[in-house]
């Protein structure tokens, strides 16, 4: 199992690699100089290329990128130009803020698309089973950013149950419980949004493994033995598309995070996504960068676990 | 039920539901199993073997399949009429099964010893080091080196042979009246086929049991059967003790099969395959349905079901002119 | 033997067929699609208003009999935009599959054919964009290229090949293996002519239930990356440049004829296209759902 565990993690390096460069040489030909408005609007043009020349703005694109990936590597992202802060600075708050909406969906989803698919094979044909996949089809043909505007219009205005943007209420300065709630208020409709789409799909796949492990050799057997039916299908199929299914839970951490950038933007929730977007509209070069990297290294790494994950559960893999 | 049969099938017909319409994949099938004797059932891949056992042993997808008959009796029971719970505790326990794919019919992520002991812990009530202790003997009886380990163990962890063996072990586990074996070698090596035939031998002879043996292969019922059903499309063709089969096979179909081995002994004789396909289970023609390929066929053959008929003790045929 | 062959493929297409058409879902999507279609081909030929026309004494009218779906913030006829962008949004679905499909069956073939370095590079190119943040990279190129109709559509192809690529090395494996491949060497005929005349009706079925799905993921790139202002450019009209309405606080909360039926024709369009996509993987390969 060690033997597998590095032989995956050999195999993201240079993926790792391909994925830094591209993004890295994609931001790099935005147009627009980024330091335009860092610099004293008095200094001179030739001035300001001398400065732009002594920061390596106009070495060769190879080098910018050794010389970013090994700052990167010792922590430092660069600076933000629009924040005037270290980017580490910018982005720590505002992942904190994703990190959470990601997390509390991730939960939620699994919880009611992994049983709601596990019935739904086990009854397959039945009202639940029908009623179930057209929910999943709506939830996975839908486009975040309208099923959230259209919650924020009914429930936000006019309805006027939940806030309409942000984190928590401006100006209220609430302290211990009831900032808790009140962040808690702000965060329903976007856990809602993000909740029911992650959940179409995990739903989808919960239910087409159950279906497949459900007529596999090994379940007609488990009958054959007399085992009871319950225990046919909780012990012996269930088990077994648990492995999957737990893979598919695993890698859909990674790609939450970086999914719900225009979730967040419709929400004006102050996470990754709605910050890279205005650091594009910003032309904050280091911050859009460090974005875009941070969240493809939560895919690599969540890619890594899913597959630590399906070793650990599978015994096919672990006692090798 | 006649006091020296183990199991009565009478009228036995199972139907699949596909979507170009209904197929008999049994067809009326009736025949009984004696106790202590080994019934081997022949026939080509499609011809309704395995599902007679499937559905004697109610292990069909009701979704897609359901049997129907007059009854299967089985010592005091009659196995159609009997409730879900009810035939649970006849599979495995008095009815065990063995399948024809040692690979995918063990669950890959349970250990050895969890997957038999569940037959003990549901049917016999052991739990904990008694029946660990269970699991160990029978993996030893079925000539499985290093039990105690291998219970442990994992599916894939063991040889295809190894697996067939832990198979037996499970369905032996309770001490089962009736074993179904469903190409219990098919998908072996030849050398581990003699091995696990041996074995099988072993275990009938020494616990008396009665043996439904599904094969398509002569060579393994020779050596393994008391009597032989020759079924062909749904139907049972030939019912014949083994020494006659071979002696003097009365079947157009059953002679046909018999032609198309390879064999040892008979030198110099030419190997013949039966020419012509076997009909679609959607296009069953009215008469006999081996009449299309059959040599001896004429006008009546193709226009009504000839009856099975005996025409010596215990050797029944279904043909007009066998 | 060809000829019971042939017959054989001809009957499993027929079968594949029949279960498409009972698939009520499946029909219900190609109906809609179909409808989509011609609306979008036709329909602007029979609105009475111009596409860019603006009245300014007419602004954000709420739907009547004369704007079947209002007006928008220049005085435009929303109904008509709308069958307009229906063309640049389907467009954008069937080119940016287009450029996919091209991308992945070369680099696919080329890889599967080759073997060796070539298999190992465009494989591990494949793994990286597999990897890929797909919204994060697509609003990075879209800023770096600029928005335009055209760069949607070549990000959507770019970003999504590698299926396709995958699945055509997959069958070039698979079938450079194969005796008739041996037997085209005797004959003399060229092995890559032989792969390619085979390939084709192997991979058609998961290739068209593939670039089915592709189309929808193209609509909503479009729709996603143009309500960011990202995508196609005014004045030219597209479901996602019309949602961009409900940027506008005032606009999401009063004038929901701006921006709701756009957006319900991308979740239906996508919708119909799910379906069919679905039905499709059936009924040709009912071993994966029955």
């Amino acid at each position: 199992m060690f033997q597998y565990v590095v032989k995956r993690l050999l195999i993201l390096i240079p993926v790792f690699f391909g994925i830094t460069i591209i993004i890295f040489t994609l931001i790099h030909i935005m147009p627009g100089d980024p330091y335009s408005t860092m610099m004293d609007p008095g200094l001179s043009a030739a001035d300001k290329e001398q400065m732009l020349e002594a920061i390596g703005y106009y070495d060769p694109l190879p080098v910018q990128y050794v010389r970013w990936l090994s700052r990167a590597f010792a922590g430092d992202l660069g600076y933000s130009t629009h924040y005037l802060q270290p980017v580490t600075t910018v982005i720590g708050e505002k992942l904190g803020n994703t990190l959470l909406l990601s997390v509390s969906v991730l939960i939620l989803s699994v919880l009611l698309a992994v049983p709601l698919g596990v019935i739904s094979a086990v009854r397959q044909y039945s009202a639940l089973d029908y009623f179930a996949t057209i929910l999943a089809f709506i939830g996975i043909s839908i486009p975040s950013f309208f099923l959230a505007l259209g919650v924020l219009k009914i429930f936000a205005f006019d309805l006027g149950w939940f806030p309409i943007s942000g984190l928590r209420t401006i100006g209220a300065n609430y302290t211990g419980l009831r900032a808790l709630l009140d962040l808690a208020h702000h965060a329903v409709l976007p856990i809602l949004v993000l909740t029911v789409i992650q959940m179409a799909s995990l739903m989808r796949y919960t239910r087409s493994s159950m279906l497949e492990a459900i007529q596999m050799d090994y379940t007609r057997t488990a009958r054959a033995k007399g085992l009871s039916e319950h225990t046919v299908i909780y012990k012996h199929a269930l088990r077994n598309s648990m492995i999957s299914v737990t893979t598919l839970i695993t890698i859909s951490l990674g790609n939450l995070l970086s999914g719900a950038v225009l979730t967040e933007t419709v929400f004006g929730w102050p996470g990754m996504g709605t910050l890279m977007y205005q650091a594009i509209g910003n032309r904050d070069y280091s911050l859009v960068t460090a974005c875009a990297l941070l969240l493809t290294v939560f895919i690599l790494l969540s890619n890594l676990l899913a597959d630590i994950l399906y070793a650990v559960v599978d015994p096919r893999i672990r006692y090798q | 039920m006649q006091e020296n049969n183990i199991l009565e099938v009478s009228g036995l017909t199972t139907e699949f539901h596909t979507l170009s319409g209904t197929v008999r994949a049994v067809n009326n099938v009736s025949f009984s199993l004696r106790k202590g004797e080994t019934l081997g059932i022949v026939g080509e891949s499609g011809c309704g073997k395995s599902v007679t056992a499937l559905s004697i042993m109610r292990l069909l997808d009701r979704r897609f399949g359901h049997a129907y008959g007059e009854y299967i009796r089985f010592q005091d029971q009659d196995l159609l009429t009997l409730s879900d719970k009810q035939i649970q505790n006849v599979r495995g326990n008095e009815i065990a099964m063995i399948f024809q794919e040692p690979m995918t019919a063990l669950n890959p992520v349970f250990s050895i010893g969890n997957q038999i002991g569940e037959a003990l812990e549901k049917h016999l009530g052991l739990r904990g080091r008694e029946k660990k202790q269970r699991c160990i003997e029978l993996l030893r009886s079925v000539n499985i080196p290093r039990p105690e380990k291998i219970v442990t163990e994992y599916p894939h962890q063991l040889s295809g042979g190894m697996r067939q063996r832990v198979m037996i072990a499970m369905a032996l586990s309770c001490h089962p009246c009736l074993l179904i074996a469903d190409e219990p070698t098919t998908a072996l090596d030849v050398t581990i086929q003699a091995q696990i035939l041996e074995l099988l031998q072993r275990i009938i002879r020494e616990q008396a049991m009665s043996v439904m043996f599904i094969t398509h292969d002569l060579g393994v019922i020779a050596e393994m059967a008391d009597r032989v059903i020759v079924m062909y499309a749904g139907r049972i063709m030939e019912v014949v003790p083994v020494r006659e089969l071979f002696a003097a096979p009365a079947h157009p179909y059953t002679i046909g099969l018999l032609h198309s081995r390879p064999s040892l002994v008979a030198k110099g004789h030419k190997l013949t395959c039966i020419p012509g396909m076997v009909p679609s289970l959607l296009d069953m023609p009215p008469g006999c349905p081996f009449a299309d390929r059959c040599p001896r066929a004429e006008a009546d053959c193709r226009s009504s079901l000839p009856e099975l008929r005996e025409i010596a003790p215990g050797h029944a045929v279904r043909c007009f002119h066998a | 033997m060809a000829e019971k062959k042939a017959l054989h493929e001809n009957s499993m297409w027929r079968i594949s067929l029949i279960r498409l058409r009972r698939n009520k879902l499946a029909m219900f999507g190609l109906f809609f699609l179909l409808l989509l279609l011609a609306a979008a081909l036709f329909g602007p030929l029979f609105t009475p208003f111009e596409r860019d026309a603006t009245n300014m004494s007419n602004i954000y009218q709420p739907p009547s009999a004369e704007h079947w779906l209002g007006t928008d913030e220049v005085g435009r006829d929303v109904f008509t935009r709308l069958l307009y962008g229906a063309r640049v949004s389907l467009a954008v679905g069937f080119v940016a599959t287009l450029f996919s499909l091209v991308i992945g069956m070369t680099l696919g073939s080329l890889a599967g054919f080759l073997g060796g370095v070539v298999d190992g590079v465009v494989m591990r190119i494949v793994d990286i964009f597999m990897c890929f943040p797909y919204f994060v990279i697509a609003i990075a190129a879209a800023a770096a290229f600029g928005p335009s109709m055209f760069n949607v559509m070549l990000i959507t192809g770019i970003l999504t090949w590698p299926q396709f690529a995958r699945i055509v090395r997959g069958e070039v494996i698979t079938l450079k293996q194969r005796e008739f491949i041996e037997a085209s060497r005797a004959t003399g005929l060229g092995t890559a002519y032989t792969i390619f005349r085979h390939i084709i009706p192997n991979v058609f079925g998961v290739i068209a239930v593939y670039a089915t799905l592709g189309i929808a993921n193209g609509i909503l790139s479009e729709a996603g990356l143009s309500y960011l202002g990202l995508g196609v450019k005014a004045p030219m009209p597209s479901w996602g440049n019309m949602l961009a309405a409900a940027q506008s606080l005032r606009s999401l909360r009063m004038h929901w004829w701006l921006w709701m039926p756009p957006g319900a024709l991308v979740f239906l369009t996508i919708l119909s296209i799910n379906f069919l996509g679905d039905g499709l993987r059936d009924a040709l390969d009912p071993k994966l759902k029955r």
